[in-house]
């Protein structure tokens, strides 16, 4: 009965971010559809990257790789679909790729996260970093993926199948299972690893199990961004390993600090934010990154501890994970 | 009656460092066992290594007829044997039922698809472990506090709330590393009686490590007494109290030592330098200096002596405006203290060598006191200071060019004195300045005491070694639990057997 109720909500949200794309083309014009695309993609990443930094207290920045993962893994595989499938059945096509996506991003995950959470702070942050280095550059420097070209090779492209239901979709998949873990016994546990290590240790919690689980779900949904990013219907279908570079992961990070670290509407917010505020700056042109910077400085000296806080805007009544909690 | 828990030769070493040297006991099922020892006995490490932050360097560690030794904390966790932690190790952002149900986790029925799928079984499985946390609260009297942050309980009830956690996993045994910390008699008195009640309650074997002997005599079955790593004695309460070795443990080897011939007492006392009234100190919730008064005279030898805990260092450091106080008044030379910087009274002439050394370990030995004589514009005074610290430690004329932290830690004893005294102060603030060193340079460094003060530098003394500083000073002040319940000459006080009461917990009222 409760399934049956979930799996109605699902399908009613998707037919409400149907009529939001329609509505804001024939309103506002193919470029809103592209800003609100980008914030769903942003959403996602900075849900899954608010999983390791704000509820488990550890400091990554090297998701780009993830990212970058996801994105080649997903444009691979719907690449091959397509040349044993044909045209037929986009949208199978693509949500094969994502699940291939979110496959390969999460392992890679798993083999970044087994290593470097043992180390803490400092250490970590610099070991991610690394990580996500060693991806892209690994990347670059395969040739069969198009070096730093980018792929697909020659004049192919990657077919456009991710529309704004499909995007949002995803962010909405990736904030519930990841909400309903934040707010579970399981996120508990990653919420104790944050505050104190040896107490959760002590408390029974095998903290470097739980620090790889963590970091591996977040790097499964960051994979899943990756692959609707290049799937995109209203981006350049065309992937580079200039587009996960540092700088993505410090925008990520951006995000989840802008919205308030450990809160997840606040991630959502904060990727949101950040997309459509860069937008809005396209008016200062060669000034638009010093006056995003200097927002930025202004933000943390005005709410040091991001919009939200680590607290969730009241969305019990939409978001089943809450109430859940809070029975 | 079997031992449920056992210890055998167990080493832990840093290092070099020996911290637990060879200890073994056993605790019997259902017991109440007292772990007691001076500072710096190894009490917290040996919890340490039982329930696996630490893997032990030598020994076996058997609980219920398994070697436990090296296996990782939550394992051990899971095992049976919980513990609290000796400054409260709560999850601070968290809710005081959180907290709880964190202990837990590892009997959630709920696999992570349950969780995000939200199935009946986990919602089944989360009610349970609400109510299972919710009854430990109400035994604890926390359940109208479940939803608010664990930080921002007061002190007695984090403690409260950290037992509460550890008992959410069911454990056989459980460790608390000292429960009394913080806590006036009274209610030390009633966490006796929590104890008993706990052990029957939940069917518990109980360890404690406490430095409240109060508390100790009063609840424990049984106590293993250490002393720098190694047992020293045990048995039952009353055995332990009156053993020569945990005697001289506690209060301090060298009471055969001749005590410093003292002047005749001058027909005029000498001015008073420095007075305190009434200070009172609280860390967070804990007040930990309730109303302490004393004052230091011109020429004097000073001492503060008590158990750990009493408030000693913390009473020195509210002195040297390291800390905020909470009431009360400060005065040296008649000036109040109130509104001066740290860094100010060390021009004003207060030096202080702080427990623990604080020295440099990245400068050299000269650069340490060149340090110590910041606020001096005289480069002659400082070149004579220089002179004067070497001669009255010949050792660190000896190792000038040497980096600090090489030094041993009597050296480094020292060089802390040494450098206190370059600013020519007027009072010497020394904190526990016998602690962790090794008894032949501890000799060495009371007889450097003793000359400063013969030289007529007033000297205010914080120190463990309650016979060595009875012996040194003309005058000392008796401290537990942060107040000040004996005071007067030092030698009439070092043949007092409240003294010893102070330490070892019988005897004492506090008026």
């Amino acid at each position: 009965m409760t399934s049956l109720r979930r799996l109605l909500g699902f399908v009613l949200a998707i037919a409400l971010f149907v009529a939001v794309e329609r509505l804001t083309r024939a309103t506002a014009g193919e470029y809103a559809v592209r800003v609100l695309a980008m914030c769903g993609v942003n959403a996602m990443l900075a849900v899954s990257l608010n999983l390791v930094n704000g509820t488990t207290g550890q400091f990554s920045i090297g998701h780009a790789g993830f990212m970058a993962v996801g994105a080649y893994a997903g444009a691979i595989t719907s690449h091959a679909l397509r040349s044993s499938l044909g045209h037929s059945a986009p949208g199978l096509a693509l949500l094969v790729s994502c699940l291939v996506a979110i496959v390969c991003a999460g392992l890679a995950g798993v083999v970044v996260g087994v290593p470097s959470l043992r180390l803490r702070g400092d250490y970590l942050a610099i070991v991610t970093l690394g990580f996500g280095e060693i991806i892209r550059i690994s990347i670059e420097s395969i040739a069969a993926l198009g070096g730093s070209q980018g792929w697909p090779i020659g004049a192919e492209s990657i077919p456009a199948t991710a529309t704004l239901p499909w995007i949002w979709g995803g962010a909405l998949v990736t904030v519930l299972v990841i909400g309903n873990l934040t707010y579970s016994s399981y996120g508990r546990a990653l919420t104790a690893i944050r505050e104190d290590e040896i107490a959760a240790e002590a408390a029974g919690i095998p903290t470097t199990r739980y620090k790889v689980l963590a970091f591996a779900i977040s790097a499964m949904f960051t994979g899943l961004a990756g692959s609707l990013y290049a799937h995109d219907a209203t981006g350049g279908q065309h992937i580079d390993p200039g587009s996960f570079r540092l700088d993505r992961s410090v925008d990520i990070l951006v995000m989840i600090i802008f919205g308030g670290l450990g809160s997840i509407t606040g991630a959502v917010l904060g990727g949101v934010v950040v997309a459509v505020s860069l937008e809005l700056l396209r008016e200062f042109q060669g000034y638009r990154l010093i006056v995003y910077a200097l927002l930025m400085i202004g933000l943390m000296l005005v709410r040091p501890q991001g919009l939200l806080g680590n607290r969730e805007l009241n969305v019990r009544r939409f978001f089943p994970f809450k109430r859940a909690v809070s029975a | 009656m079997s031992a449920l828990l056992s210890l055998s030769n167990l080493e832990m070493a840093f290092g070099g460092l020996r911290a637990v040297g060879g200890v073994s006991f056993e605790v019997p099922e259902k017991a109440i066992f007292g772990l007691i020892g001076p500072n710096g006995a190894g009490k917290t490490t040996v919890f340490n290594c039982v329930t696996g932050v630490y893997a032990p360097t030598g020994g076996t560690i058997t609980f219920q007829g398994k070697p436990i030794g090296g296996l990782p904390a939550w394992k051990i966790a899971d095992l049976g044997i919980a513990r609290t932690f000796q400054n409260i190790r709560l999850f601070g952002q968290m809710s005081v039922i959180e907290n709880v149900l964190v202990a837990s986790h590892r009997g959630t029925k709920a696999s992570l698809l349950d969780v995000i799928a939200r199935s009946d079984r986990y919602a089944a499985d989360d009610a349970a472990m609400r109510a299972k946390a919710m009854d430990l609260l109400a035994f604890f009297e926390l359940d109208d506090n479940a939803g608010q942050l664990a930080s921002s309980l007061p002190y007695g009830d984090q403690r409260r709330l950290e037992i509460a956690r550890a008992l959410m996993l069911d454990p056989r045994v459980l460790l608390l590393d000292e429960p009394a910390a913080g806590l006036n008699s009274a209610e030390a008195k009633v966490l006796e009686g929590q104890i008993r009640t706990l052990r029957d309650r939940f069917d518990l074997t109980v360890v404690l490590v406490e430095h409240n002997m109060q508390v100790v005599m009063g609840v424990c079955e049984e106590i293993h007494v250490m002393d720098r790593g190694e047992t020293i004695a045990h048995g039952v309460p009353a055995a332990v109290q009156t053993d020569p070795k945990v005697l001289e443990a506690y209060l301090g080897a060298g009471h055969d030592a001749v005590t410093a011939p003292r002047e005749a007492p001058s027909e005029t006392p000498a001015e008073v330098l420095l007075s305190v009234k009434d200070l009172q100190v609280a860390y967070g919730g804990i007040q930990a200096v309730k109303g302490i008064s004393l004052e230091v005279r011109r020429g004097e030898l000073v001492a503060l002596i008590g158990a750990n805990g009493a408030g000693k260092t913390t009473t020195l450091k509210a002195i040297a405006r390291m800390l905020p106080l909470k009431a009360g008044a400060v005065s040296f030379e008649g000036k109040s203290l109130a509104g001066v910087e740290a860094h100010t009274l060390v021009a004003m002439g207060v030096a202080m060598a702080p427990e623990g050394r604080a020295i440099f370990p990245n400068l050299t030995v000269r650069e340490n006191l060149e340090m110590g004589a910041y606020t001096v514009d005289d480069r002659g005074a400082i070149a004579a200071r220089m002179d004067e610290a070497v001669a009255l430690f010949p050792r660190l004329g000896e190792r000038m060019a040497q980096l600090g932290g090489t030094l041993s830690g009597g050296e480094q004893q020292m060089l802390a004195i040494a450098r206190a005294l370059m600013s020519g102060p007027k009072l010497l603030m020394l904190d526990e300045p016998s602690l962790g060193i090794a008894p032949v340079l501890v000799d060495q460094i009371f007889e450097a005491i003793d000359r400063i003060r013969r030289k007529g530098l007033t000297i205010l003394l914080v120190e463990q070694n309650t016979r060595r500083a009875l012996a040194a000073a003309q005058r000392a002040y008796v401290l537990v639990t942060g107040e000040v319940v004996l005071s007067g000459d030092a030698a009439t006080l070092a043949r007092d057997p409240r003294v010893q009461g102070a330490y070892l917990g019988e005897g004492v009222h506090i008026d």
